[in-house]
């Protein structure tokens, strides 16, 4: 589902992003390991074409993301570190406005029915967003993602911010998400819920990355220790 | 996505207060500035009104003492007051010579607060035409009373800037702008939708309040020029949202387009009017009127000291006045009104001196007005009201030529020693105003618009560049 190829992107002298070779597949949550600036936001940045490589390329379902941006984005969901939707309007109202300006108008049960999937307490269906908390507005940022049917998310630090519970609810949610076979790409500094949840585990550094398990071929006492022995070199 | 824009634009513009505001806003600053338009379109009414009925009923005494002179009824005016001769009545009769304000006069004050619109030209001078010395160009006039012009053209661009500055850069401020740039949809064509969705909710609002504010003040609605003035207000809102349009794609922050879009205002609406103003007053600079009062008052003493060699003249130029029954019968008037005729022609040199520097400001003005649209639909709107200095210089040439037909009319008379009888009284010549013709306002909206896809156009050049470098979406 995502396929990049050398991707690379350089700022002057600096490299934000080295070589970067992945390949995601349907039904695999893949989490990317590593402290601030090692290059996982860059990532995130380049399959959305926020930002344009400067060199490789980089595949969404086998479609180019930077010749044909808006083709690539009818199939990914994409829910930021901290996601922001429309304070004053419901979240009903913020389901159907982003489901609707993405092209799916959708009837008021189907959109209840997607909330309520993605976790959020029914008597918050109509409330403003104003009075959400993070874990509320990332469950809707899911309802969004399963309205639009998406084949693939990006998740950049969703675990950041929320509490333990919360945190376990977001991912049971992405476990659900795989089994509907999406493809799961998340960037995160939270290396126990993504040994809990991740298909694969990927560590990055300085814009390389390093690393690249299976999820299930070694311990979190494992991981733990690749991870800091990574950072530390 | 179009309909999903509409629909949810409308209810965050609502629930944010936005619209309730806009249209208090513009209801109370539309009907107070009509209102003050009106109340002084009025009070020119009332002023020309009177001024008329006062001919009127100086006419029907003027009649009644003729008529008893004629029947040989014995008066009690002293002989000077009886208006037996031309020149009684073209001293003490006077026509009232009016420009009265047309139906929408009230949109724009103009030049209406400065110059008489009416006058009772007598036969012996021309003096009234000094009152027209003044006049300046459009420009000045930007800096001008309460009247709808003024709110149009000062106040309707500020509330747009405060409307739509930020519609980029608060989503991107918020965080909301990398969850709407994840969607399939072409972000210059998200904001676009938005800004045309806030420019057809203000011009909404905009139309409503000019039509309660016209109710208020009385004036008709259906009426070409009212379509008119709602165009040109349209196309000028268009161009601020086209500048906000512009600056959203191409700006950074809030703080930064807030600041872009006022220095941008200051620009359009104070400088260059300003600057053009200044330009054309400093390269065509209007005689002092000082001057001019000096040079009338020396010549008309020069002229009447020499008043026989004058009127020799003066018949050498007008044979057809020679009086058939010799040169004993001219008096005081004969010469007098000889003396003012070459007075007159000094005096048209000096005026047309005015005239020249005049045109040349204006000329000057117009060839830069495309500088700025405030000054493009300014001048139109004054146009609309009939107040603009184009009107009271046609009313100014009308007026005077208007006074030497009167004029002429009554020395073909004295010289041809002919009585001033009722019978005489119809065929005085009267005053009708002609206004200009208004045309060429579609044109002008027309080009306006084509100025305002031109900005927009290059606003999604830029931002598409800008996408490119990837500054658009995220913030740095």
């Amino acid at each position: 589902m995502i396929t990049t190829t050398n991707l690379t992107k350089k700022y002057g002298d600096f490299t934000a992003l080295n070589n970067l070779n992945l390949d995601i597949k349907p039904g695999e949550i893949y989490c990317l390991l590593g402290a601030n600036g090692a290059g996982k936001s860059t990532t995130i940045n380049l399959l959305l074409n926020f930002i344009q490589p400067t060199s490789g390329t980089a595949l969404i379902n086998n479609i180019d993301v930077t010749r044909q941006p808006l083709e690539t984005k009818k199939y990914l969901a994409y829910i930021p570190e901290n996601l922001m939707l429309y304070p004053s309007l419901t979240a009903l109202e913020n389901l159907d406005y982003f489901s609707g300006i993405a092209g799916k108008s959708l009837n008021k049960n189907t959109m209840e029915s997607f909330l309520e999937e993605a976790g959020l307490q029914k008597e918050a269906f109509n409330k403003k967003i104003k009075a959400f908390s993070k874990g509320m507005r990332q469950k809707v940022g899911i309802a969004i993602a399963l309205a639009k049917d998406a084949k693939l998310l990006l998740l950049d630090e969703p675990t950041s911010g929320l509490d333990p519970k919360a945190g376990n609810e977001f991912g049971m949610l992405l476990k659900n998400l795989k089994l509907k076979g999406v493809a799961i790409l998340m960037a995160t500094h939270d290396i126990f819920r993504a040994k809990e949840i991740a298909t694969h585990i990927g560590i990055m550094k300085h814009g390389v990355l390093k690393h690249q398990f299976k999820a299930n071929d070694l311990s979190l006492a494992e991981l733990e220790k690749h991870y800091l022995e990574t950072m530390n070199y | 996505m179009f309909s999903y824009n509409f629909t949810y634009e409308l209810k965050l513009l609502v629930r944010n207060k936005w619209l309730p505001m806009l249209s208090l806003l513009l209801l109370i600053s539309f009907t107070f500035a009509t209102y003050n338009g009106n109340y002084r379109t009025q009070k020119r009414v009332e002023q020309i009104a009177s001024i008329e009925s006062k001919v009127l009923e100086k006419d029907a005494n003027m009649l009644k003492l003729l008529d008893s002179v004629e029947k040989g009824m014995e008066v009690k005016t002293s002989f000077r007051r009886i208006p037996n001769t031309p020149m009684a009545i073209g001293y003490q009769h006077p026509r009232a010579v009016t420009m009265s304000p047309n139906s929408m006069s009230a949109i724009a004050i103009g030049q209406s607060d400065i110059f008489s619109d009416a006058i009772m030209p007598i036969t012996v001078d021309d003096d009234f035409s000094i009152d027209f010395t003044e006049m300046t160009s459009s420009v000045q006039l930007l800096f001008g009373s309460f009247d709808l012009t003024f709110v149009i053209i000062y106040l309707l661009p500020l509330l747009i800037i405060a409307f739509s500055y930020n519609i980029l850069s608060a989503e991107k401020e918020r965080g909301a702008l990398r969850l709407l740039a994840s969607q399939p949809i072409s972000i210059y064509k998200w904001i676009f939708q938005k800004m045309i969705l806030r420019f057809f909710w203000l011009g909404i609002i905009m139309i409503i309040a000019l039509v309660i504010s016209f109710l208020i003040s009385g004036i008709n609605l259906f009426q070409i020029q009212f379509i008119s003035l709602t165009g040109l207000i349209l196309v000028y809102m268009l161009f601020w949202f086209s500048l906000s349009f512009f600056i959203n794609l191409v700006g950074g922050s809030s703080a930064k387009n807030a600041a872009y879009l006022i220095g941008l205002w200051v620009f359009f609406v104070l400088l260059v009017p300003s600057s053009i103003n200044q330009i054309a007053n400093s390269t065509y600079p209007t005689p002092s009127r000082n001057n001019l009062v000096n040079t009338m008052r020396t010549l008309k003493v020069a002229v009447s000291k020499k008043q026989d060699t004058v009127l020799d003249h003066f018949l050498r130029h007008h044979p057809e006045l020679v009086a058939k029954r010799g040169s004993e019968d001219y008096g005081f008037w004969h010469k007098y009104m000889a003396s003012m005729d070459m007075v007159a022609v000094e005096i048209d040199s000096l005026f047309s001196l005015y005239d020249e520097q005049l045109k040349g400001q204006q000329d000057y003005v117009n060839k830069w007005i495309w500088l700025s649209p405030s000054l493009v639909i300014n001048k139109e709107m004054n146009r609309i009201s009939g107040n603009s200095t184009a009107d009271y210089q046609n009313f100014k040439n009308q007026a005077l030529s208007f006074s030497r037909h009167w004029r002429n009319h009554l020395i073909f008379m004295l010289y041809s020693q002919l009585p001033f009888t009722t019978k005489d009284y119809d065929t005085l010549p009267k005053f009708t105003y002609k206004p200009l013709e208004l045309k060429g306002i579609g044109m002008r909206i027309a080009i306006q618009f084509i100025l305002c896809i031109l900005i927009g156009l290059l606003g999604i050049y830029m931002f598409k560049k800008r996408l490119k470098k990837g500054h658009a979406i995220l913030n740095n």
